[in-house]
């Protein structure tokens, strides 16, 4: 992502609205302060997606991809998952942002590891109680 | 000609000159926290991300990282120690003006720290920073006395042991003080279980724990340690904060002429990040 030159820039609720598509995965967030110092990460993705929504900003994501929209234009057909950098050995999705105002960029990134241990978690709980 | 001899004497001291100033967040305990945790784990992801892609031999790359993760473990703990001081500091500053009795003296710092601190205008600093903040005993007994009613005791603990209350935090009690022994092994010992230490881990998870092996999270035990901290961090300070708040209640009620109560309020719910209500005056962030 260092080689990023495009950016778009989205309302905070939409990247929210992104993660709430995708049940079930878990974020890190590494270098916001703003962020870091509220949510808990790794966290699932309703968890991100609430602390992203208690703040009604603007955001800008940076991308390989030209811009196709700035500001208000064109979210409805803006696609995240096209924006986002899996060029890594999972798979994940990664995407490096910016509040709007601040020149602090800070990378979002999926932990596909830490979602699989969750389900897994989860499983030996149902498990364990069906068994008692 | 002979290589100059480095003056290892002065390069140490250097050090003392490298430094950063404190981020914004650290005039709030709980943000301070989240925001030290947070950085712990992206340190080590980062770092095992780009060892990943770069494919270098997995079992060296294992050993170095088990020796970071050890490392972020005594620091997850280490933060959370942090924590509780900035919240002690946050309580005696808020209180020391307006009380005249003993709630102070659970606090060991000399009149040489206190001297350090004044510059700082931190009657808090001077008593919190220098202690250290380890155990379940120390904690309970200095926030009991610190946050006592004027005139008055205060029964409750703030990790209560079994015969203490509230009951319903002697779980979470519990796993905390497994949490300091872990720090301790790590910090004193490089992980080392020492035989001493698996008598005392023997007796909190009322379990076998076999001494002489070394400690070896791994990145689930770093994140659900984590996870457990971070949800206790969120728990004492609201704990902390609503007692405080009953405190300088009391304090008000009796001499409104002490402070502002809407003032007092609105700069300690800032703090706290959560607002507290004090006689009545509902503070907000």
């Amino acid at each position: 992502m260092s080689k990023a030159k495009h950016h778009v820039v989205i309302p905070s609720r939409k990247l929210a609205e992104w993660l709430d598509g995708q049940p079930g995965t878990w974020w890190n967030v590494d270098g916001d302060p703003l962020l870091t110092s509220e949510v808990d990460f790794p966290c699932p993705n309703e968890e991100l997606a609430e602390g992203l929504r208690k703040h009604d900003g603007n955001i800008m994501v940076f991308t390989r991809k030209r811009g196709r929209s700035s500001a208000g234009e064109d979210l409805n057909s803006l696609d995240l998952d096209d924006l986002a950098d899996t060029e890594n050995p999972k798979k994940e999705k990664n995407i490096l942002a910016a509040w709007i105002g601040s020149d602090i960029e800070w990378l979002l990134s999926e932990d596909k590891d830490m979602a699989e241990e969750a389900r897994r978690t989860t499983t030996e709980s149902i498990d364990a109680k069906a068994t008692n | 000609m002979p290589r100059p001899r480095t003056d290892l004497h002065r390069k140490v001291r250097e050090t003392l000159g490298h430094t950063l100033p404190l981020p914004s967040e650290a005039s709030s305990p709980i943000r301070h926290f989240d925001r030290n945790a947070n950085a712990i784990i992206s340190t080590l992801r980062y770092i095992e991300g780009h060892l990943a892609r770069a494919g270098f031999y997995a079992s060296v790359c294992e050993r170095h990282l088990a020796n970071l993760r050890r490392m972020a473990l005594a620091s997850l703990v280490e933060s959370f120690e942090r924590f509780l001081k900035e919240l002690a500091v946050l309580c005696i500053d808020s209180l020391v003006s307006f009380v005249n009795d003993d709630r102070f003296d659970e606090f060991s710092a000399k009149g040489g720290q206190i001297a350090f601190h004044l510059t700082a205008g931190s009657i808090g600093k001077a008593l919190c920073e220098s202690d250290a903040w380890v155990t379940n005993k120390a904690t309970n007994e200095r926030f009991k006395k610190l946050l006592k009613l004027p005139f008055g005791d205060n029964r409750e603990s703030l990790f209560p042991d079994e015969n203490q209350f509230p009951q319903g935090e002697r779980n979470r009690a519990r796993t905390l003080s497994i949490l300091w022994q872990v720090r301790h092994t790590i910090t004193h010992n490089v992980g080392v279980i020492t035989g001493s230490d698996a008598g005392k881990f023997k007796m909190l998870v009322k379990a076998d724990v076999e001494s002489s092996r070394i400690l070896n999270p791994g990145n689930h035990d770093i994140i659900y340690v984590k996870r457990f901290l971070s949800v206790t961090a969120q728990s004492v300070n609201v704990r902390i904060g609503n007692r405080l708040a009953q405190v300088l209640t009391v304090l008000h009620a009796d001499n409104p002429a002490l402070f502002g109560s809407l003032d007092k309020a609105n700069s300690i719910s800032r703090e706290l990040g959560f607002p507290v209500t004090i006689d009545g005056s509902l503070g907000v962030l």
